[in-house]
């Protein structure tokens, strides 16, 4: 084998071998060397609430603000639409602003869908001694309130709702006995 | 001339004797091994420049994409553009990934694409994050019921490694952060329609240990805390928790054990551990009774990232006084598609997946698997892009709410978007609502 020979066939492999070992070099991600906070200023969203359908829409926005501006107006507003029905005092007992706000977060969580998120909140206003609370959370047990409210795959506890609402009766709730009624009769 | 044309004859080898003949036998031999490790590093990459054509149902990619440290040539032609429908996709061959020596790829046409059942697919969790790991193995085991075959890759999720595992066709799926996700609004905004998620999962329970001196979480700003490992899921739900509640620690990023020795060593003030359930080191950790667990308040501000979490000295006996409870947070993790812009075929692939998660769910449930996911609402809405295949599998399944439903959830919009959270007063409304959608009727 001639000198010129034996000079092509190393450069040759050299070059083969820069190849594969460029091909093959580890692949380091750059965040490993340069780790940073994913989050650099608070950031505030909105919680979602699922597209109403099939509803009209100008209905509903005058009921939500009916809601908000108070029980006189939501009767005149659910009224309208065939909706009436008797605001109750009915297990309104006298607790703090920062428990009522705890309910109304736990509703919001469960108006989102959020069960789990809003059966921890309305714990915390029951045990700060909110009696509505108490109902809200056998509803968020109830599986026939998951199932019209649209959870899939959140299994409720009867049990533990059946245990609410008598809690909930039990402190002055008239509502519960209806419910205690209906759970009975889905089981039978 | 003569001498090294007997010295590569074999046969000269059983003639010759002596120290000598060992010698050139073993230099022979040496040649041998050489020539052919020669032959087999030029014949490879000469193999594949000569196979041009990418086998059935893959298509090469046009930039180079490496998994593990090596450069990946062929991907399922469900990531092509080209090929979406379901014909297509169910008359392809099922083909593994090819693994070839770096060589650039070349263009080629999109072949048919596999069957999402018979193409394995893959699930990104964080290493560090048990609860993550764990979930991702039971979601493969699940859906094994129905042919799909999965495997869990232990990686990263934080946002940035997400951002990463999107462009560099790291995995299928992944079981990321929420709040960390939706947290980082900005840096999400250029691939988050690209990475939409299938469902919120559970959530996993945020812990900040610090000595009892520390009362209130905001007593941390400016001091050393302890997030956890940099750029892993736990650590960026914990930097999103304090970028919402507005306080600003001094970060350290280590793993829990060592985050910990820190800790009793008083280099740093605080700890938070997310997903640590499962974990030993900080079971046994505060036994001498000088650390405790630092409540987190809920506030309006952690609505729609965060859950409420109670625990009490059952969970934590050497953080909880036997009478005290903790209120603290959940941070949601959610399972989310990756590389998956609406109407590309591999959305189209990971719907498959999708349907046959949602229509399984049940499996899931088992006393053997973790508890979290009878927590799971698969209908619960985040804000954030869902997959439109799963969204689509949702609205077939539940019903469009009525007037009264669609009030009490309009009621909840509106007092979710007044300035500093809802009014007292909002509790009562709210009620009044309920129970008239309640005693309205179906």
């Amino acid at each position: 084998m001639s000198i010129v020979l034996k000079v092509v066939a190393g450069v040759f492999s050299s070059v083969v071998v820069a190849l594969l070992a460029f091909a093959f070099w580890p692949h380091i991600e750059p965040a490993v060397v340069s780790p940073r906070p994913a989050v650099a200023q608070p950031v505030f969203v909105t919680a979602a609430i699922a597209p109403v359908a099939a509803t009209d829409k100008a209905a509903i926005d005058r009921l939500a603000l009916a809601f908000r501006a108070g029980p006189q107006a939501t009767d005149a507003a659910a009224s309208t639409r065939g909706l009436a029905w008797p605001p109750s005092d009915a297990g309104k007992t006298a607790v703090s602003d920062e428990t009522l706000r705890l309910r109304a977060e736990g509703l919001m969580a469960l108006a989102g869908g959020d069960f789990t998120g809003a059966r921890a909140l309305l714990e915390r206003a029951a045990e700060a001694g909110d009696a509505r609370a108490l109902l809200v959370l056998g509803d968020a047990y109830d599986p026939a309130t998951l199932a019209r409210m649209g959870a899939l795959g959140l299994k409720g506890d009867a049990q533990r709702a059946r245990d609410y609402y008598a809690r909930a009766l039990a402190a002055g709730v008239e509502a519960a006995r209806q419910r205690i009624a209906a759970l009975g009769a889905q089981q039978d | 001339m003569k001498t090294r044309v007997r010295r590569s004859s074999c046969g000269r080898r059983f003639v010759l004797g002596g120290e000598a003949d060992r010698r050139g036998t073993a230099r022979r031999a040496g040649c041998a091994a050489l020539g052919l490790a020669a032959l087999t590093l030029i014949w490879a990459p000469l193999s594949a420049f000569g196979d041009p054509t990418p086998p059935p149902g893959m298509v090469p990619y046009d930039h180079p994409v490496f998994q593990d440290g090596r450069r990946v040539l062929w991907h399922g032609a469900w990531r092509s553009g080209d090929e979406k429908s379901g014909d297509a996709l169910a008359s392809a061959a099922a083909t593994p990934l090819k693994i070839a020596p770096g060589v650039a790829a070349k263009p080629a046409a999109a072949a048919p694409a596999t069957t999402p059942a018979a193409r394995e697919y893959s699930v990104l969790a964080d290493a560090e994050d048990s609860c993550a790991m764990r979930l991702a193995g039971e979601f493969v085991a699940a859906l094994q019921a129905d042919g799909a075959k999965g495997r869990v890759i232990a990686g990263r999720t934080s946002p940035t490694a997400l951002a990463k595992a999107v462009k560099s066709d790291a995995a299928d799926l992944a079981i990321a952060p929420m709040d960390a996700l939706i947290g980082a609004d900005e840096a999400t905004a250029d691939w988050r329609d690209r990475a939409p998620y299938i469902a919120r999962l559970g959530a996993e329970t945020i812990e900040v240990v610090a000595p009892r001196a520390v009362v209130d979480i905001r007593e941390l700003a400016g001091r050393p805390v302890g997030l956890g490992v940099a750029d892993r899921a736990g650590a960026a739900s914990a930097a999103t928790l304090f970028s919402r509640l507005g306080v600003a620690p001094v970060p350290s990023f280590a793993p829990l054990a060592s985050a910990l020795a820190d800790l009793t060593a008083g280099r740093l003030d605080a700890v938070v551990a997310v997903g640590a359930k499962s974990s030993k080191v900080l079971a046994d950790f505060g036994a001498d009774g000088r650390f405790h667990l630092v409540a987190i308040p809920w506030s309006p501000a952690l609505r729609s990232l965060y859950a409420p979490v109670r625990l009490t000295a059952n969970d934590r006996p050497n953080l909880i006084g036997a009478d005290e409870k903790v209120d603290t947070l959940g941070a949601p993790r959610a399972l989310i598609a990756l590389d998956a812009a609406p109407s590309s075929a591999r959305a189209d692939h990971v719907a498959a997946l999708a349907k046959s998660f949602f229509e399984g769910f049940d499996r899931l449930l088992g006393p053997d698997n973790d508890a979290s996911w009878r927590d799971v609402n698969l209908a619960a809405a985040a804000s954030w892009p869902r997959l439109r295949a799963a969204q689509d599998w949702i609205d077939r399944k539940v019903a469009a709410p009525n007037a009264s439903l669609a009030a009490f959830r309009a009621a909840a919009a509106a007092a979710a978007a007044a300035n500093g959270g809802p009014e007292a007063a909002d509790a009562d409304r709210l009620y009044d609502a309920l129970m008239q959608w309640r005693d309205a009727g179906p």
